[in-house]
């Protein structure tokens, strides 16, 4: 009897937790649907009374939407291309070489994923002006890039100290360069793991705001976490239903993303721990 | 086919000295063993050898050619891994194949080479199977094919027979022996197990704790060990390890033990009195079946306590008068409760050790 | 002191891998079983059955007449050793002793007591104070081995304990296990491929290949009196030559033919044979120490060629040719390769089978 009692237990709990989870979702995905009156109702209706596709088209065209749209993709690209470029040799050398100070170098690199934008946001923007480089998803790009190398760090870094060292050892004494060799062996062993880095790092700078709003200002540079945020306190009040349309526009990739890296990215956080 | 010479290797990790001043010479042609413990550095000798490890001081020549500071592509050296580092990626063809595709050289060429080699090692129906599909010794085969594939000037295995299960370990050693012998090639074989270095080399160095304690041929090496370490890395299954005291009285010399006089005069004239270690290898303890030898000066009573058959070898644990001896008897025999036996020492094979250098005094002919 | 045993057990793994095909065997109490065969033959699979860390896909597991075949193992009173020694590495050697006990809720002196105990019994007594981390691998097996006994289990599970640990402390490392069979006559299944280490420790060895038990008997008779060609090739250091062969009559006198070289047995053994063979294909079997070598030629010897010497130290293995025939000879003589010599298979020896590897002979 004690055992049932905690199972039903469980059950109501994974129930609540579920619904917790999914319901604002639902409510949000349903209200895309819903007429300009309708979102006002107090209280809110779970289905609505009129279903309406309307504002699902009309948020491409009232707004510069597809270029955030354009912008985001862009952004997104050039941030994974500068990280893998950059955090791809540096985990290879943090992983194979025993250099003195290796650990504070690791260290080091990581704190930097800690570092508040707001803080640094400021400077960043002066810096950028002075380049000429505001309002442009190059130059979001490249500051996403740089700050998700240490992901790239510690994530590939782990991949590849499961490769043993010997499989690129015996290809140089084949007759290879320590070069080819990475080439040869270590890029196509890490694959997995190239392409979880790639998918966070884009799903990172997908959705990033703060950088994104203070150094864009028009939609030449605007990504869609901004243009989103434009629908808030506009003329017409909150137009929820439109906001909820770009939203689940702008997510689906990150969906898509997530749901193919989830194995992967559970594997590249827990690898180095049970050794 | 190249003559190998180490010079003065030494190596250290950290502060931890892998490797002290090793030097010795591999005769071109020659199947060499490299015997020691694990961490005694074979490995970390090899990958030396191989160049994928730099030493701290030293020097490696091979065919008269000073590659120190050569990379491991340009040695012409190839090294099968204890773990055999077969490429997961790539099937086994390919593995074979890349030194060959690394010199660049013709695809028609390099399938001859290929099949020639995999035909050799009975794997020709695996080349186009992933590393991952193969049982043990098919790995190993694949890892050996990988480095007889090319024309290296030496070969270097480190361990390969320590992962496989022991009968492929059996039939592996014969093998392996067929196989230098038709290669005519320069091999270096690393391995714990003493009998490798007996049953397949032309010339053993033993390695214990980063120094090289002796180098000759095996059985030289077996009969006349410098050192304790030596002797003992090189007993199946143990050494028998005894307090022994020489006098010398009138002109007789007698070795006294707990358990034994031993008339030694024949033998004492280069030796003086004092305190010895005495080693014999269990298979020079013989049990005495006539009597007429138990009378001998150099038998002596013990206590048969236990006894473990092997298949037709017994190895057997007597006491001694407090001392415990471990005898390994060519035949089956087989005790149910204690017996009392007499045991002959077999002379010639007593080894003398100073007590406090733990070097070979008896016999004082030189080591291997 | 608890007997095992297995009714019908049948495990298949992905729907298609049988590893282990219908066992049949009851492991005595208070006696070491080793279950000895190549890799891939069903030992660990088996093993894991019994210690229940796998539920068999059918059969039963009985220990002593308690149906244990579903019962997990922290259940089942089991204590396993595995092939790589298992110590917590955050713990003393001494606590890593301990914690079986601390489990069981014993007092701290009588813990103390007994991990003393054990401790002296392993010899390590000296390393309690010290983490396992920078200890050699037997001295780690040696700590999991105590850690198994400290907890008095009712059978004792070993897979493959001493395959990590060099040649020189194995030796240390089966004398302990032999100790403990003999001190306290707990029930021992040892996993093992090393047909010499098996011999060494069991009282009883169920030989397995590919899923099923091909002999289950006492070190003696598995190595004198195989049932079949597998377990005579596999028992033995080198294991048994086998040679295919034919029955052949010529003139009314009946030999066997081994590729060109010709044996002749007595009359009498020969007709058993013919009668219970169908075919006149059979194996022709002599173990390597059973063959009489000498280099000079004797009447009634057969001429031959070594082409391998292997020295083992107390013994000489030389693969000799006769003809075509490969045979493998172990003696404590000196043979060189490359020299003539000369062979006689005494027919005490001799073992016949079938020509699908039963004894039929010998």
């Amino acid at each position: 009897m004690k055992l049932d009692t905690w199972k039903v237990a469980a059950l109501i709990t994974f129930i609540f937790l579920t619904l917790w989870t999914i319901l604002p979702m639902y409510y949000a995905f349903i209200t895309a649907f819903k007429s300009r009156v309708e979102i006002t109702y107090w209280p809110p209706t779970l289905i609505p009374t009129e279903f309406t596709t309307h504002y699902w088209i009309t948020v491409w065209f009232d707004r510069p939407t597809i270029a955030y749209y354009r912008n985001t993709i862009i952004a997104g690209v050039i941030s994974t291309m500068i990280a893998l470029a950059f955090s791809i040799p540096t985990a290879y050398t943090c992983a194979r070489f025993n250099f003195r100070n290796r650990a504070d170098v690791l260290f080091t690199i990581l704190t930097f994923r800690f570092l508040p934008p707001a803080a640094v946001v400021l400077p960043i923007y002066v810096f950028l002006r002075q380049l000429a480089l505001i309002d442009t998803p190059i130059s979001l790009g490249l500051l996403y890039g740089a700050i998700n190398i240490p992901i790239g760090v510690w994530v590939l870094r782990s991949y590849i100290r499961e490769i043993p060292p010997e499989l690129e050892e015996s290809y140089m004494i084949d007759g290879y360069s320590r070069t080819r060799a990475f080439f040869g062996i270590t890029l196509p062993l890490i694959r997995p793991g190239l392409v979880a880095v790639s998918l966070i790092i884009l799903a990172l700078s997908w959705g990033e705001f703060l950088f994104a709003s203070i150094l864009t200002t028009s939609p030449v540079g605007k990504t869609l976490p901004v243009g989103i945020s434009e629908y808030m306190g506009g003329e017409w009040g909150y137009e929820w239903n439109k906001i909820m349309a770009v939203t689940f526009y702008a997510i689906i990739p990150t969906l898509i993303a997530f749901f193919i890296i989830r194995k992967h990215l559970a594997r590249g956080l827990t690898f180095g721990i049970v050794r | 086919m190249a003559r190998l010479c180490i010079e003065r290797i030494s190596k250290k990790f950290g502060h931890e000295k892998v490797l002290e001043d090793i030097s010795f010479e591999v005769e071109s042609g020659s199947f060499s063993t490299l015997l020691g413990p694990p961490s005694a550095g074979k490995t970390t000798l090899l990958r030396i050898i191989a160049g994928v490890e730099t030493p701290d001081e030293g020097r490696i020549i091979l065919d008269r050619e000073d590659i120190t500071n050569t990379p491991p592509k340009d040695r012409n050296v190839a090294l099968v891994y204890q773990t055999f580092a077969l490429y997961p990626h790539m099937k086994v063809y390919d593995n074979i194949a890349n030194p060959l595709k690394a010199k660049k050289l013709p695809l028609a060429e390099i399938s001859k080479k290929v099949n020639e080699v995999s035909e050799f090692l009975n794997i020709r129906h695996l080349l186009d199977r992933y590393p991952r599909e193969l049982s043990g010794g098919e790995k190993q085969r694949v890892a050996i094919a990988r480095a007889l594939v090319r024309d290296a000037k030496i070969y270097l295995f480190d361990e390969p027979l320590t992962n496989l299960d022991y009968k492929l370990r059996e039939a592996a050693r014969t093998e392996l022996k067929k196989m230098s012998k038709s290669l005519k090639a320069t091999i270096l074989y690393a391995t714990p197990d003493p009998v490798d270095a007996l049953a397949m080399s032309d010339s053993v160095h033993v390695l214990f704790r980063g120094r090289l304690l002796q180098s000759g041929t095996p059985r030289g090496v077996y009969n006349l060990p410098n050192d304790i370490s030596v002797v003992k890395v090189f007993s199946y299954p143990t050494i028998n390890l005894i307090d022994a005291n020489l006098e010398m009285k009138e002109n007789k010399a007698i070795l006294r033990t707990p358990f034994a006089s031993i008339d030694f005069s024949t033998y004492a004239d280069t030796l003086t009195e004092g305190r010895y270690l005495l080693a014999i290898r269990p298979h020079d303890l013989h049990i005495v079946f006539h009597s007429e030898d138990a009378s001998s000066v150099n038998s002596f009573k013990a206590r048969l306590h236990l006894t473990y058959v092997v298949g037709s070898e017994t190895i057997a644990y007597a006491d001694a008068n407090g001392v415990t001896l471990v005898l390994h008897l060519p035949y089956i025999y087989r005790i149910t409760e204690p017996k009392d036996i007499s045991v002959l020492l077999d002379l010639n094979k007593i080894l003398l050790f100073d007590v406090k250098s733990l070097k070979r005094v008896f016999p004082k002919r030189g080591g291997g | 002191m608890v007997k095992v045993t297995l009714e019908n057990v049948t495990h298949i793994y992905d729907k298609k891998v049988k590893a282990v095909d219908n066992l049949n065997i009851e492991i005595p109490h208070g006696k070491l079983t080793a279950l000895l065969g190549p890799s891939g033959c069903g030992k660990t699979t088996t093993l894991r059955i019994i210690a229940g860390l796998l539920y068999p896909t059918f059969g039963k597991v009985y220990f002593d007449e308690r149906d244990v075949t579903i019962v997990p193992p922290e259940k089942r009173n089991v204590a396993m050793v595995f092939q790589f020694p298992v110590v917590y590495s955050v713990m003393t050697v001494y606590e890593n002793l301990a914690f079986p006990l601390r489990i069981k809720k014993l007092s701290k002196d009588q813990i103390d007591k007994e991990v003393k105990k054990v401790a002296q019994f392993l010899g390590i007594e000296h390393y309690l104070h010290l983490k396992p981390t920078g200890l050699s691998a037997d001295l780690k097996q040696k700590i999991a081995l105590g850690r198994a006994l400290i907890k008095q289990a009712d059978i004792l599970i070993l897979d493959e304990p001493l395959t990590n640990i060099d040649p020189l402390a194995r030796v240390e490392l089966r004398e302990k296990i032999l100790q403990i069979k003999k001190e306290t006559g707990i029930t021992t299944i040892y996993v093992t491929h090393d047909q010499a280490e098996a011999l060494t420790l069991a009282d009883l060895i169920a030989v397995m290949r590919e899923g099923k038990i091909l002999q289950f008997a006492s070190p003696e008779d598995v190595y004198n009196h195989p049932t079949n060609t597998f377990v005579a090739w596999f028992l033995g250091n080198p294991g048994m030559n086998l040679v295919k062969g034919i029955l052949r009559s010529v003139n009314s006198k009946t030999y066997v033919e081994l590729d060109g070289v010709q044996i002749h047995l007595p009359t009498a053994i020969l007709a058993e044979i013919v009668n219970r063979v169908s075919i006149n294909e059979i194996i022709f079997g002599i173990r390597p120490e059973s063959v009489e070598v000498y280099t000079e030629s004797r009447p009634g010897y057969i001429h031959a060629k070594s082409s391998v010497v292997e020295d083992t130290g107390a013994l000489r293995i030389a693969t000799v040719n006769l003809g075509d025939i490969e045979i493998k000879v172990k003696t404590e003589k000196f043979l060189r390769e490359g020299q003539e010599v000369y062979v006689k298979f005494p027919i005490e020896h001799v073992k016949i089978f079938d020509k699908d590897g039963n004894l039929i002979y010998g």
